[in-house]
């Protein structure tokens, strides 16, 4: 069993949508602040842990994001039901039913769940299309619209509303596991850092960032000022390891370790970074996985045209459901991608 | 350097020399190594220092007695073409990079960069699902390009216009890696402009310049009649960027000096090659001048004589005093 998989839990059930990210914040505050040389905070809330290396003209940029896709009120139905909008990208056909938890206007956590018009109530073609976000409303229990935007009225931030379980042989289901799972792999590495007395080879930054979801914004302002010169991007990415899904549309497959991507929808990644990898992985012994499918992009993409650029390496977790309430990853996967993100760290195998 | 007509007809070799290695060099984007060395290579007589960024571009740097002000230009040099994502035995599977559209490509060799020739498996609807032949691994990259041509003064192939202007660009430093320079001529080849947007302005960032001039083909499909073959053109604006109009005014004045006239151009609808220059710290400075191309059903066509007109330009610019008294 995963060490530490309480903190994990923790992570998981924290309430932190896109530029909210202040209760992550500080659970992971509270967990490293021993394990560094420095911690900051930066404008958009990035809180950067600093450990000095050998080296200082090379800078090690290793970052997760905290935040998490969500959904912002955007006003009342005429019913007490809330209108919302999506922070982040979700596919509309998984929400209606789900639990939410708003963070109402005096802070207050209001429950509620998404809704739409029932099924009996549809039409013929209603029915056999996927319903759209502005056609759904979320139900806190409220009997009037000034009740509900009273509790919670427009800009209120709503994450969904899911358990942590374990289950099945090793198999993590949870909310926000992208990219909780990768912050939890730093916090991992810098526990690791500081109980084998470990001087890393170069200056490192693990940055836990904000606002991947809307934007990379949160990323570029950290590239930005610590001007890194190499970066390893710890995340999670779409598997598709499903019936009915040729096997060269499978990006990944759950169980076969750490996925290294090549490219994807923002980002070349460097082809000596991915070369190190491979061979890393291969010598400790540490299952990886090619990404075999062009898909998705993460903070990558702004961390490597930052400043005069940058090289920039994803190991990323595979992961069923992203985007969901269910997000589901092995506990094998994760420690692969930790391991890896390790040997990378300890050898100085990336500062190429 | 020849002048007259052997000096023509010498440059018109030397373009069809260089154009040929270009197109045999893929350049998909990101993936630029195998054209970098060319370009490496052929500039290698010129005592320049040469140096890749982290995104892989190519940096020149012809260093000059420091009495005037670093000056830098930049084209792009990378292609849309394909990536594989996976492979079998017999086939492999692809990802386009870069607006590359496989129904357009469907009967075209696809080249990687060990001289390897691939082809689309077709459909009947015309899409294409696969690379048919065995040996292509993940992670490989395959271009279009298969060489050029050359009719009536005009260059012509798939994906050329970049070589076009790296060709020239190549030219120019040829040339002025001859002359005794007072400043330092920094040249940078991007590889990641189809894609990322961005290495112009990561190379920038890199050399330092304060004045940055981009070279770039501007597509004569959707532009103001003005801008044909026969002219070479400056950007005075695109989506998101106004370019420096005291730059802009003294390149027109000092070309004009030189017998070479400009268009002005004006894309408010578009990205454009030099749209990240404005984001480098050290830019005081930015223009972008631009050689027109058109294309019809995926071949891109330059004019020669344009080439020769921006070439000429280039040398121009960088011998005069054109980064100085303008902010």
């Amino acid at each position: 069993m995963l060490k530490n998989i309480d903190f994990l839990k923790e992570l998981s059930l924290a309430f932190g949508p896109s530029g909210y990210e202040n209760e992550i914040r500080e659970i992971i505050k509270r967990e490293i602040f021993s394990l560094t040389d420095s911690i900051t905070e930066d404008g958009v809330g990035n809180l950067i842990a600093y450990v000095r290396g050998e080296r200082s003209d090379m800078r090690l940029m290793i970052s997760a994001h905290m935040d998490e896709v969500g959904f912002m009120v955007t006003g009342a139905d005429g019913c007490g039901g809330l209108c919302f909008t999506g922070v982040g990208g979700m596919d509309a056909r998984i929400l209606c039913g789900k639990r939410i938890t708003i963070q109402g206007n005096g802070g207050q956590l209001i429950k509620g769940v998404i809704s739409s018009k029932p099924i009996h109530m549809q039409s013929r073609d209603e029915r056999s299309r996927a319903p759209k976000a502005e056609n759904l409303f979320i139900d806190i229990g409220a009997s009037s619209d000034k009740e509900a935007l009273d509790l919670a009225g427009k800009g209120s931030l709503a994450v969904f509303d899911s358990d942590f379980v374990e289950f099945g042989d090793g198999k993590i289901k949870g909310k926000a596991l992208d990219d909780r799972a990768g912050c939890f792999i730093m916090a991992d590495m810098l526990r690791r850092i500081r109980s084998i007395k470990l001087r890393p080879p170069c200056d490192t930054y693990f940055v836990f960032g904000t606002r991947e979801e809307i934007g990379l914004s949160g990323a570029a302002t950290a590239a930005s000022s610590i001007s890194p010169t190499h970066a390893m991007v710890l995340e999670t990415t779409a598997v598709s390891d499903l019936p009915d899904v040729p096997a060269h549309k499978c990006a990944a497959r759950q169980g076969d370790g750490g996925v290294i991507s090549i490219i994807d929808n923002g980002t070349v990644y460097s082809q000596e970074l991915v070369s190190v990898a491979i061979r890393t992985a291969d010598e400790k012994n540490i299952r990886a996985q090619i990404k075999k499918y062009k898909s998705g992009g993460n903070d990558s993409s702004h961390i490597q045209k930052s400043g005069s650029g940058c090289k920039v390496l994803a190991l990323s977790i595979p992961t069923r459901y992203l985007h969901s309430p269910s997000c589901v990853i092995a506990e094998d996967d994760l420690t692969a991608v930790s391991e890896l993100a390790f040997a990378l760290l300890k050898t100085g195998a990336l500062l190429i | 350097m020849i002048s007259g007509l052997s000096g023509m007809i010498e440059r018109r070799t030397y373009m069809t020399e260089i154009l040929k290695k270009l197109c045999r060099a893929p350049a998909v984007s990101g993936f630029g190594d195998a054209m970098r060395r060319t370009i490496e290579s052929e500039l290698s007589c010129t005592g320049a220092k040469f140096d890749t960024d982290p995104l892989g571009d190519l940096i020149v740097t012809l260093p000059g007695d420091g009495k005037g002000e670093r000056v830098m230009f930049l084209c792009p040099a990378d292609e849309p073409g394909y990536y594989i994502t996976s492979a079998e035995p017999a086939r492999a599977y692809f990802a386009p990079i870069s607006g590359a559209d496989p129904k357009n490509d469907l009967k075209s060799d696809l080249h990687r960069a060990d001289g390897s020739v691939f082809r689309f498996s077709g459909n009947e609807d015309g899409s294409a699902e696969y690379i048919d032949g065995s040996g292509l691994s993940p992670g490989d990259t395959l271009s279009v390009c298969s060489g050029h041509e050359e009719h009536d003064g005009m260059i012509s192939g798939v994906n050329v216009k970049n070589r076009v202007v790296a060709a020239t660009m190549c030219r120019a430093i040829l040339r002025l890696s001859e002359a005794k320079r007072n400043r330092d001529l920094v040249f940078a080849f991007c590889f990641s402009e189809e894609k990322m947007h961005r290495g112009a302005g990561c190379a920038s960032e890199m050399a330092g310049a304060r004045t940055l001039i981009a070279i770039a083909p501007a597509p004569i499909a959707g532009s103001d009649s003005r801008i044909s073959a026969g002219n070479i053109t400056l950007l005075i604006k695109d989506k998101t960027t106004m370019y420096t109009s005291e730059l802009t005014d003294k390149i027109e004045k000092e070309l004009k000096t030189a017998g070479i006239s400009t268009v002005p151009e004006i894309r408010s609808d578009d990205i454009t090659f030099s749209s990240s220059l404005p984001l480098v710290s050290c830019a005081e400075r930015i223009a972008s001048l631009r050689i027109p191309f058109d294309a019809d059903n995926g071949i891109q066509r330059l004019s020669l004589s344009d080439s020769k007109m921006l070439e000429d330009a280039i040398v121009k610019i960088a011998g005069s005093d054109i980064s100085e008294n303008t902010t």
